[in-house]
C-alpha cells in the first residue's frame, strides 16, 4: 500500500486501503482571491471557491470504466511515491 | 334359514384425471433456447474492486436429449466486461453467476451482474433478461429463483475510507469516484491550528462538482494552538465539549453521485494550519 504525495496540491494519500479496495485521489479547491461580497471587508471571502489551477483527479472517466488500463480525469502535476 | 350375502365394496376411489407420458417428455424448463441464441453476460463494478474474476455456471438440455453442464469463468482488470457464449438449441434448465475472486471489498453495492439470453428474431434483436443482481463470493445469483433488482435498490455496501492528507494550510475536499453513488453517514477529521492569533470556524459543505448544494457548520470557533477532532454524522447534535471535539449533524437521506464532493470551507484558516486525513463511512452502490 504505497503513500503518494500529489505534486499539484502537495496531499498525500495511499492507492489501496486497507480492506483492499481502491482510493482515488482529487485535488481539493482553492479559495477565489477575488471574491469578497462585502466591500467593507477585505478579500477573500472563503465561502466562494474555485478550482485549484493544474488540478489533479485520479478518478477515472466513465468512457475508459472497462478499460484495461482507465484513464484517470487530470493528470495534474503528477505524484511522487514517498513511502511503501 | 340361508344367511344373505354381503355384497362386495363397492369402490368409490375417484379415477385420476392426470396421466403421465412416459415418453418424449417435455422439458422441465420454459426457456427454449433457439439455434443462434446467446448467453451474454455483462458485469459493472464499481472502480473501488480492482481486478476480478467470476464465473457463469450453465445447465442446459440439448436438442438430443443430453443434459450438459459447463462453467466459463472470466477475468478482468476491473470487474467490467462482457461474456458471450453461443448456445445450441434446446432448454436452458439453470443459470448462475459468482465471484471467483475473495476479497473483502466484494458486498452487495460493488459488483452487478447481467445474464441475458440474446436471439435474432424478425430481424429484431431479443435481450431476454435472466438475472439482474449484486453478486458477491457468499452471494450467487440464480436463474430460476433469482431476484431482479436495480443496482441503487436495497442496502449497499458500508465502507469506511480515509482520505487525501492535505498540506497545511489546504482545505479536504473528497470526491464520490466514477459509477458509484454514496450515502454520507459520519465524516471525521483533525485540525490543529497555527500559533498566528483568530478565529477558524470549520463547514462541511457539499457540491455537485460545482455548486454548493448543503452547508453544515460547527458550532464553536477554533482558537489558535489547538487540537480539534470534529464529526458530522447523521443524527448527530450540534455540540462542543471541553476536550476540543466538535459534532454536527448532517442530512439523513445524504446521497450524492458520481463527481460530487464532501469538503471543509474554513473561515480564518492560517497557512499553517493543518487538517488531518478525513475518515467518513458511506454506504455504496454501483450507479449506471
Amino acid at each position: 500500500m504505497p503513500a503518494f504525495r500529489c505534486n499539484t496540491c502537495q496531499g498525500t494519500y495511499r492507492d489501496i486501503a486497507a480492506d483492499g479496495s481502491l482510493y482515488f485521489h482529487a485535488c481539493a479547491p482553492i479559495v477565489n482571491p477575488a471574491f469578497q461580497p462585502d466591500s467593507a471587508k477585505p478579500l477573500p471571502d472563503p465561502r466562494e471557491t474555485i478550482e485549484r489551477p493544474n488540478k489533479r483527479d485520479e478518478n477515472i472517466t466513465r468512457a475508459s470504466l472497462a478499460a484495461t488500463t482507465p484513464a484517470i480525469t487530470a493528470a495534474g502535476a503528477g505524484r511522487t511515491q514517498i513511502g511503501p | 334359514m340361508e344367511t344373505p350375502k354381503i355384497p362386495p365394496s363397492e369402490i368409490i376411489t375417484q379415477p385420476p384425471h392426470v396421466s403421465f407420458g412416459t415418453q418424449d417428455v417435455a422439458p422441465p424448463s420454459p426457456f427454449y433456447v433457439a439455434p443462434n441464441a446467446q448467453l451474454s453476460l455483462n458485469t459493472v463494478a464499481n472502480p473501488t474492486v480492482g481486478a476480478t474474476s467470476y464465473a457463469v455456471m450453465v445447465r442446459f438440455l440439448r436438442f438430443d436429449g443430453q443434459i450438459i453442464a459447463f462453467v466459463r469463468e472470466m477475468v478482468t482488470a476491473n470487474g467490467n466486461g462482457t461474456l458471450v457464449m453461443q448456445l445450441a438449441e434446446g432448454f436452458l434448465l439453470n443459470a448462475s453467476v459468482r465471484i471467483t475472486t475473495s476479497g473483502p471489498f466484494f458486498s452487495p453495492g460493488n459488483f452487478y451482474a447481467f445474464l441475458n439470453i440474446r436471439q435474432v428474431q424478425a430481424e429484431i434483436l431479443l435481450n431476454i433478461p435472466l438475472i439482474s443482481d449484486y453478486v458477491t463470493p457468499s452471494y450467487v445469483a440464480t436463474w430460476p429463483g433469482g431476484q431482479f433488482t436495480q443496482p441503487q435498490q436495497g442496502r449497499g455496501k458500508i465502507r469506511s475510507i480515509v482520505g487525501t492528507d492535505p498540506a497545511a494550510g489546504a482545505e479536504i475536499s473528497e470526491t464520490v469516484i466514477t459509477a458509484t453513488r454514496w450515502r454520507l453517514i459520519a465524516f471525521s477529521a483533525n485540525l490543529a491550528t497555527s500559533a498566528v492569533v483568530g478565529n477558524r470556524r470549520v463547514t462541511l459543505v457539499h457540491d455537485d462538482g460545482a455548486n454548493i448544494y448543503a452547508r453544515a457548520f460547527l458550532t464553536a470557533n477554533i482558537v489558535a494552538t489547538t487540537n480539534v477532532s470534529f464529526t458530522f454524522a447523521d443524527s448527530y447534535p450540534n455540540a462542543a465539549n471541553s476536550d476540543n471535539n466538535q459534532e454536527a449533524p448532517l442530512p439523513a437521506q445524504d446521497y450524492m453521485f458520481t463527481g460530487f464532493r464532501i469538503r471543509t470551507i474554513t473561515a480564518g484558516l492560517d497557512p499553517g494550519d493543518n487538517y488531518g486525513p478525513p475518515t467518513y463511512l458511506v454506504e455504496e452502490w454501483v450507479d449506471i
